[in-house]
């Protein structure tokens, strides 16, 4: 019945409801006046409020798909979907090596934020004076490489 | 503190490539060029100005010293470089914590 709408807030219903109107409708296609003309009518006497009412919705929806992509993009630049509790440092790292290795580190992007002072003073003081300060994993690492490299040297110098 | 000459090997640049990719990630992660802009020159600072200092000795690896810093692009660096006669610091090899 014209006028008579259906509450539900999602599209899909609201066509579903909208075909129903047009098929239900006094002026429906098979109306007397031609398949255009019906058409007409029957969109302009019973869906009108319907199509109004879905496009609306539409614009909801793409405004509500825009504020999640900008919220989304948002938290993925500043870390917090990592770690709600681990804000992304605004400035040098003032803090020993140990917290800073379990920090997210400062995308590309977010660096070029970074005065050039700032990025040279937060590896300044990120310097290790102690192997003992590096996760065991990385550290192997290092003394494996370095006497490779060291071994490399040697056999270069002798020959 | 005399500063001493640096020089950066070209094994230094091909483990480099190795280990970074030439253009930033579409996640924003860092390019090689980007290490070599923002990360490089004040390593580089650092083992001129202070090489004993600033480096860490590896037993059983007397020559290579390594320079290890949080950054801020990577979570752990390692710079190897080496001293040589001619009192000229060169930088080898590098290292990335991929954690």
């Amino acid at each position: 019945m014209p006028g008579r709408h259906s509450r539900s807030w999602t599209i899909a219903s609201r066509l579903r409801r909208l075909r129903k109107d047009l098929q239900d409708s006094d002026f429906a296609l098979t109306g007397h006046n031609g398949t255009a003309g019906a058409l007409g009518t029957a969109i302009g006497a019973t869906g009108v409020a319907n199509w109004l009412l879905l496009i609306g919705e539409f614009i909801w929806a793409g405004i509500m798909v825009g504020v999640a992509l900008w919220f989304w993009r948002t938290i993925a630049l500043t870390g917090w979907s990592r770690s709600l509790g681990n804000a992304l440092p605004r400035g040098p790292r003032r803090y020993p090596l140990a917290v800073a290795t379990n920090r997210d580190v400062l995308t590309a992007a977010e660096l070029d934020q970074l005065s050039p002072s700032e990025r040279a003073q937060a590896v300044r003081e990120g310097v290790v004076e102690d192997l003992d300060q590096v996760p065991e994993d990385f550290r192997r690492q290092v003394e494996a490489t370095a006497r490779r490299l060291s071994a490399d040297l040697d056999q270069s110098v002798s020959e | 503190m005399t500063r001493r000459q640096v020089q950066v090997g070209r094994s230094f640049f091909d483990r480099l490539d190795e280990l970074l990719p030439a253009e930033r990630t579409a996640q924003g992660g860092p390019s090689a060029t980007d290490f070599l802009l923002h990360e490089v020159p004040t390593i580089v600072d650092l083992l001129a100005e202070d090489f004993v200092g600033t480096t860490v000795p590896v037993e059983d690896a007397p020559p290579v010293r390594v320079l290890i810093t949080s950054g801020v692009l990577m979570h752990l660096v390692a710079v190897y470089a080496h001293l040589r006669v001619d009192d000229v610091i060169e930088v080898i090899y590098l290292d990335i914590d991929p954690t």
